[in-house]
């Protein structure tokens, strides 16, 4: 062995543990991610709505096809927002009005305005943006989150990525690598990050092989008395969805009862 | 005192020198009274125009909502509260008001929305007030409450009429939040279609009757705001204070219109230091026509300081009656130009300046009326004076070292 080599050797060694330790954060966020969407995920979700002065549940029904980036949702109650639907097919995003009959693109400016009252946003719902996709993630520790030992990643977004947040928080399971907690960031002044909203985790239960969370709860940071608690009824991972449930003739079906 | 005896009586002598040295000196304060006149005029314009397109003197709205923007956040006045409202001293009136973030789109299939500002307003009140539902185009209406079963009415921005493809008599689309964060969607006729030449509202505003939208978004009586508009800017102090009472601070926001429209406010300090530098330049002028007159006095008198220094006066002395003599011509000619230029600004206060059709088109584009508007700014009474004395006093400097270092010597050679 030559001393170059030798030299070069012992480097790729050092640099070793460094590079398993940024793809390991990669990972983590991928397995956090299909824990929650797998390929595939159809779901029934109860929706609660708190606010200081009001509360309000919903019930939907939400289709996410992770694979070929669609999404469709569905509103089955209350009777007065019943047939309410959502149809993303990429970055077309439609709703259709019951009460008017008709279906509107809603344009990618609205992506970020609140879901029907909700905590959570049209893209939230409709899952466009990715952590896997739009963020890069580094691990910045293991501190344990509520007695659960806990891997600590910090995302970024990537430089085109089209997203508004300018950091994310995420706490995942360092067993199961189920997500336990995601705090969103934005950044008023550079260098000076603000959390904006928490999305925390429970309830874990086994759906597929995946840990899935059955309780989401998301609380905007800036809103006191504000929040919203998804649980969830019925869901089903990895199943072949049809490619009918994401047309516009679906979108129409306001009263069905798929 | 002496001195100031002799300076006077030295003016005196040469009348017609006095006489063209004040000349100059009436024209400088003329030019500067006018100038600041025609900017003050032009501010006063600035705002009006500003609060009048529809923010108002005073907006009252109920603590918190100005920043949730939330109905559950919004303004519900009392009986006591609307009492107080009409009785405020010097105010032309108010107006309740409701606005809504939304999407609007043509009524057919597949159509893209747009974000939309929903203004529910009481168009009767309105009218009387703001520039809004008096800028509906011709053939148009304001929206009114519709029958019961009868179609929604709304007005549109002409820039957003265009957007979606909407014409009179055709329907939108307009999907809210109601207050109780469920979707509100309806079709609405467009009955009106309006331009005020601000992109916010023309590209982005929608009329809807007042009691339309609170209905649309399960509002019951509530208001973002009520907007309150002054006869005359005198009136603001008073309406002020009035307002502060009806509606104390723990519970409720008063807003005046600098902070409504803090755009505009910046565009007049932005003015103000342009007005004081185009005023920097014209005192440039005065000053070196006056240095000169008083040059020339001086050469002119050669002789006669030569006498003063020889009779034992200090060249200090002489060097003070040159500048007392300046100081008396300027501020001769600064009270005439005052006496002349006050009436003649509240003259032109009345009787605006109508300009010709080419630069009259170019303002209307911006919606004020095309003439030159003049008025009494506080600033021209009260700082012009004493800054054109000190341009006076400065001009007098050089010419009154040159008379005090004459010496008798070249005094007796001097003719």
């Amino acid at each position: 062995m030559t001393r170059a080599s030798a030299l070069l050797l012992s480097l790729s060694l050092a640099l070793a543990p460094l590079r398993v330790f940024a793809i390991d954060a990669a990972e983590i966020v991928r397995r956090a991610e299909d824990a929650l969407r797998g390929n595939t995920a159809e779901m029934k979700l109860r929706m609660t709505i708190t606010t200081p002065n009001w509360t309000r549940e919903l019930v939907i029904r939400s289709w996410d096809d992770r694979a070929h980036d669609r999404s469709f949702v569905r509103v089955l109650e209350p009777p007065k927002d019943k047939g309410t639907a959502f149809l993303r097919d990429h970055d077309a995003f439609w709703t259709w009005l019951p009460r008017v009959e008709r279906a509107m693109r809603i344009p990618p400016s609205m992506m970020l305005q609140s879901w029907m009252g909700s905590d959570f946003t049209n893209d939230d719902l409709a899952r466009e943006s990715s952590l896997e996709k739009d963020y890069v993630a580094v691990l910045t520790g293991e501190e344990p989150l509520d007695g659960i030992a806990a891997y600590r990643l910090e995302l970024r977004p990537k430089p085109e990525a089209p997203v508004v947040f300018a950091k994310l928080e995420l706490a995942i399971d360092k067993a199961s690598y189920a997500p336990l907690l995601y705090v969103y960031y934005d950044e008023p002044q550079p260098g000076n990050f603000e959390a904006l909203r928490k999305l925390r985790f429970g309830d874990v239960r086994t759906v597929q092989g995946r840990p899935l969370p059955h309780v989401w709860e998301m609380t905007p940071l800036d809103k006191p008395g504000h929040s919203t608690r998804v649980v969830l009824e019925e869901a089903q991972l990895d199943q072949k969805l049809d490619d009918d449930i994401f047309t516009q003739a679906n979108l129409r079906r306001s009263e069905a009862a798929r | 005192m002496m001195l100031l005896r002799m300076a006077w009586r030295n003016l005196g002598r040469n009348k017609r020198r006095s006489a063209l040295t004040i000349a100059a000196a009436v024209f400088a304060t003329l030019l500067c009274v006018l100038n600041l006149a025609i900017s003050a005029g032009s501010q006063k314009r600035w705002v009006a125009n500003a609060v009048e397109l529809y923010p108002g003197h005073f907006e009252v709205s109920a603590r918190g909502y100005r920043d949730s923007h939330a109905l559950d956040d919004a303004l519900v006045l009392s009986p006591e509260q609307r009492a107080a409202l009409d009785a405020l001293p010097g105010a032309a009136g108010w107006a309740p008001r409701l606005e809504a973030f939304g999407l609007i789109s043509a009524d057919s299939e597949r159509a893209t929305g747009r974000g939309v500002q929903l203004f529910g307003i009481d168009a009767a009140r309105e009218r009387g007030l703001s520039r809004l539902v008096r800028s509906l185009r011709v053939g148009g209406a304001a929206p009114q409450r519709a029958a019961p079963g009868g179609r929604r009415q709304i007005a549109l921005g002409d820039l957003l009429a265009r957007n979606l493809g909407a014409k009179l008599g055709d329907d939108v689309i307009v999907v809210s939040a109601d207050a109780f964060g469920s979707q509100a969607a309806d079709r609405f006729r467009v009955v009106g279609t309006f331009h005020v030449a601000a992109d916010e509202l023309d590209g982005y505003g929608a009329l809807v009757d007042l009691g339309e939208l609170q209905e649309f978004l399960s509002a019951g009586e509530r208001l973002s705001h009520a907007a309150v508009f002054a006869r005359d800017t005198r009136a603001l102090p008073a309406i002020s204070v009035r307002l502060r009472q009806a509606f104390p601070a723990d519970r409720y926001e008063v807003l005046s219109w600098p902070q409504l429209v803090p755009e505009l406010v910046q565009f007049i300090e932005m003015g103000d230091v342009g007005d004081w530098f185009q005023n920097g330049l014209l005192l440039i002028v005065v000053a070196f026509g006056l240095l000169n007159t008083v040059l020339m006095s001086v050469f002119e008198r050669v002789r006669e300081f030569g006498v003063l220094r020889a009779l034992g006066m200090r060249p200090r002395a002489v060097f003070g009656l040159v500048v007392l003599e300046s100081l008396l011509l300027s501020l001769l000619g600064i009270a005439l130009g005052f006496a002349l230029g006050i009436p003649l600004v509240l003259y032109l206060e009345g009787h605006p300046i109508p300009l010709s059709a080419d630069v009259g088109k170019a303002i209307e584009v911006f919606g004020l009326e095309p003439v030159i508007q003049f008025a009494l700014s506080r600033s021209s009474l009260v700082a012009l004076p004493l800054v054109l004395l000190g341009v006076g006093a400065l001009a007098s400097l050089l010419p009154a070292i040159r008379a005090s270092r004459g010496r008798p010597v070249d005094a007796l050679r001097a003719t």
